[in-house]
């Protein structure tokens, strides 16, 4: 009985296969917009200053100021007088599929950008960089990476932190256990409760659950940096148009000054100014008209 | 010191994930059993294929976790419809195609329970098959069927708690949130914990009142 | 719709050791919480058939804690509230020196989860057994213990097999709960392939074969398990 339950099961899903990969359109993204008048954007709900629930519990941050103005700029190339924004919460493990299959339009969060990635969506010009480095206990007494041998790390679910560090760790020879955590606020709580020694994750993201930690004079963030990454946007693959315009609004924002207003605004607080990588990075960005 | 001050400064935040718990519940049951009630008509009207395919369908369902069937459901619906949901959608879809399988289960029991005479006396009386389902054999299997469907409801309701990992803000996830921004992991896990369990236990305790009704 | 389709690469190394060590880490999940359940389980469902009211009582509230709080909050209650309670040196061996923290909480979570539910069903299969078999033993001279032990438990398993065997299912659909408290089970390796490559339909889809496979084999098992014990007559 089961041997049969399972050929018939085979031929089912055999048959629904082909009808789901179905046609690659271009600029799905721009007509999906079009259609409904309004912008979807992805954003993540505790990964401040990037983005995250404020207390009134809407969407806030640096991605999300950014986005609003490509929404903004979308809605005059496509003649939508007061284009809806609306806006969808992603996670580290849901954000690439959400984009992949359309139920999101532009991914606002703290994506960084990698060529595994580029495989099924496309990335923004960078808004910013990201560095890894270890928020830990002062008591702790880790300076760097070298101080991890035989230590528990925390890593959060889903983020190129995974690889960067286990790669760090490779080069170096030191032996860690790793535990996976969900997000930045389980990451604290894993330092705070002694469940591991250091979490690994972005110099800014790391400043933000800082900030909001009721213990903050017991936490600090130590270690050369693990790594430099861009922190992009994500469109759909085959969304050239999409494209377009969210790197030229980005482009514009550089060349006008408002985007190092943003920046300073909400980036600058949690400890990394416009200097140095990022500095260079914002001029090559403000590509002239 | 406990401290559970910062639960009343965030209560609206608790109720609306509570309701969005209970709506879900709601929408599974109703979904679930419209489904099961299909399942259960494709297997006494169709052939050996629509049986089988009942099986099959079942037998998948019930063999899987419900998070990957909500994982599942989060990428494909959008894929099938053709255009963006959000998770609330996939949940509500994943739900239903879920409790559908088990619904459809226990129906075939209920239906099972009543007798087999019961549908020749139907039939012998002039009735067509279809009637004969319809004004005998179901109100029966039903009134057998009720403490069991709520029963599940039950479960529904507790398993509704693993749209967390879709961070839809169903009650858990909303205590979640409240615990780590305020640090209060335990009081608020300790609050949650009475939540469930008085309204499971008050649940129940209904349920079993109302077997006892139908017991009589 | 823009997806490219690569099943090929569920076979590739090193997406295909990840499925595995899944798999592994469902099953070792799953028969170190069914270790915990079955003796605590029957234990707790022959109290609940017990004549002392305080029993009764005691296991009635064991049952009705452990089966109406979702498994989900059980398992963040061993994970993030239970090391907390514990005195500090005890509580920091359980979140770090302990082997693989993560795997024994998720063990302890769902062993006492699925304890509640096979006791309801020892219970029920205990007072399944016809009053005249008790008597009987009575009869031939058994004490309780041994009446229970040779003739009502014997039956009462047999009776208890079928459903005894769609918990064990259970436990293994459950192990899947063990990602959100950071165990690599199966669910989350198939999340983390899907996180990697972004093939996440192909990922899922293996997960899926895996545990239709396991309820296959379980099936199977119990088919076998019950061809053997079954008694020459009815009972």
């Amino acid at each position: 009985m089961f041997v049969r339950k399972i050929s018939l099961l085979t031929v089912v899903v055999a048959a629904l296969l082909p009808a789901l990969a179905g046609a690659q359109e271009a600029d799905t993204a721009l007509a999906r917009i079009q259609q409904n008048k309004a912008v979807t954007i992805g954003f993540r709900e505790s990964a401040a200053p990037f983005a995250y629930l404020n207390e009134s519990k809407q969407a806030s941050g640096y991605s999300i100021d950014i986005c609003n103005r490509i929404a903004q700029e979308i809605g005059r190339k496509l003649n939508i007088p007061h284009i809806e924004t609306r806006y969808v919460p992603v996670t580290p493990q849901t954000r690439i599929p959400l984009i992949a299959n359309g139920t999101v339009d532009i991914e606002c969060g703290t994506t960084v950008n990698s060529l595994g990635r580029q495989e099924q969506v496309d990335f923004s010009y960078a808004v910013a960089l990201a560095e890894g480095r270890l928020l830990v206990k002062k008591t702790s007494g880790i300076q760097d990476l070298s101080d991890l041998n035989g230590k528990i790390v925390a890593l959060a679910a889903g983020t190129t932190a995974e690889r960067y560090v286990r790669a760090a760790l490779d080069r170096n020879k030191i032996n860690v256990r790793v535990l996976q955590v969900r997000d930045n606020a389980e990451g604290l709580l894993a330092v705070n409760s002694q469940r591991v020694d250091a979490f690994v994750n972005d110099a800014v993201l790391l400043g933000g659950v800082l900030r909001t930690a009721p213990n903050k004079d017991d936490l600090a963030i130590v270690g050369k940096p693990l790594s430099f990454e861009q922190v992009a946007f994500m469109v759909g693959k085959n969304n050239s148009g999409l494209l377009t315009i969210v790197n030229g609004t980005i482009a514009r924002l550089l060349a006008s000054g408002e985007l190092h207003r943003l920046y300073d605004q909400w980036i600058t607080p949690y400890g990394v100014p416009i200097e140095g990588e990022v500095d260079t990075l914002f001029k090559i960005e403000a590509i002239a008209e | 010191m406990p401290d559970y001050s910062f639960i009343v400064r965030n209560a609206s935040f608790l109720f609306d994930g509570l309701l969005l718990s209970l709506t879900l519940t709601l929408i599974g049951v109703i979904g679930g059993l419209a489904v099961g009630t299909a399942l259960a008509l494709v297997r006494l009207f169709t052939g050996v294929i629509g049986n089988y395919a009942v099986d099959a369908y079942v037998f998948v369902f019930r063999a899987i976790p419900l998070i990957l069937v909500i994982f599942w459901f989060y990428f494909m619906v959008p894929l099938i419809l053709g255009r963006p949901v959000g998770a609330w959608t996939s949940a509500i879809v994943a739900f239903t195609l879920f409790e559908g399988a088990y619904y459809s289960e226990i129906l075939r029991a209920g239906l099972k329970s009543v007798r087999a005479g019961q549908l020749n006396a139907a039939l012998a009386g002039g009735m067509s098959r279809a009637q004969a389902l319809r004004y005998v054999i179901f109100p029966q299997a039903f009134a057998a069927m009720i403490p069991i469907f709520l029963t599940q409801a039950i479960i529904l309701f507790q398993d509704t708690s693993l749209v967390f990992v879709v961070s839809l803000h169903d009650f858990l996830t909303a205590t979640t949130i409240i615990a780590n921004r305020d640090g209060r992991l335990i009081e608020a896990y300790a609050f949650a914990c009475l939540v469930y369990y008085l309204i499971c236990l008050a649940a129940t305790a209904g349920v079993e009142k109302l077997k006892r009704t139908f017991a009589r | 719709m823009n997806y490219q389709w690569n099943w090929g690469l569920l076979l590739r190394a090193p997406y295909a050791g990840w499925l595995l060590t899944g798999l592994g880490w469902t099953v070792a999940l799953s028969i170190a919480g069914w270790l915990i359940a079955l003796p605590l389980g029957t234990t707790i469902g022959i109290a609940r058939t017990s004549s002392s009211r305080w029993v009764l009582r005691l296991s009635g509230f064991y049952v009705s804690v452990f089966r109406n709080i979702p498994l989900l909050l059980q398992m963040f209650v061993w994970f993030f509230v239970v090391p907390e309670l514990l005195p500090a040196k005890l509580g920091l061996w359980f979140k770090r020196d302990l082997p693989a923290p993560e795997f024994w909480t998720a063990v302890l979570a769902l062993g006492f989860y699925t304890s509640g539910r096979l006791a309801e069903l020892f219970r029920a299969g205990l007072q399944a057994v016809p009053r005249g078999q008790r008597m009987a033993a009575d009869a031939t001279g058994m004490n309780r213990a041994q009446a229970l032990r040779y003739v009502v438990m014997p039956q009462a398993l047999r009776i208890i097999l079928p459903p005894l065997t769609s918990e064990f299912m259970s436990i293994v659909k459950n192990s899947s709960l063990a990602l959100t408290i950071g165990v690599l089970e199966l669910t989350a390796q198939s999340r983390q392939i899907e996180n990697f490559t972004f093939h996440g339909f192909e990922a899922f889809g293996a997960a899926t074969a895996f545990y239709v496979l396991v309820a296959l084999v379980l099936n199977l098992v119990m088919v076998c398990l019950q061809r053997t014990l079954a008694l020459p007559v009815a009972v």
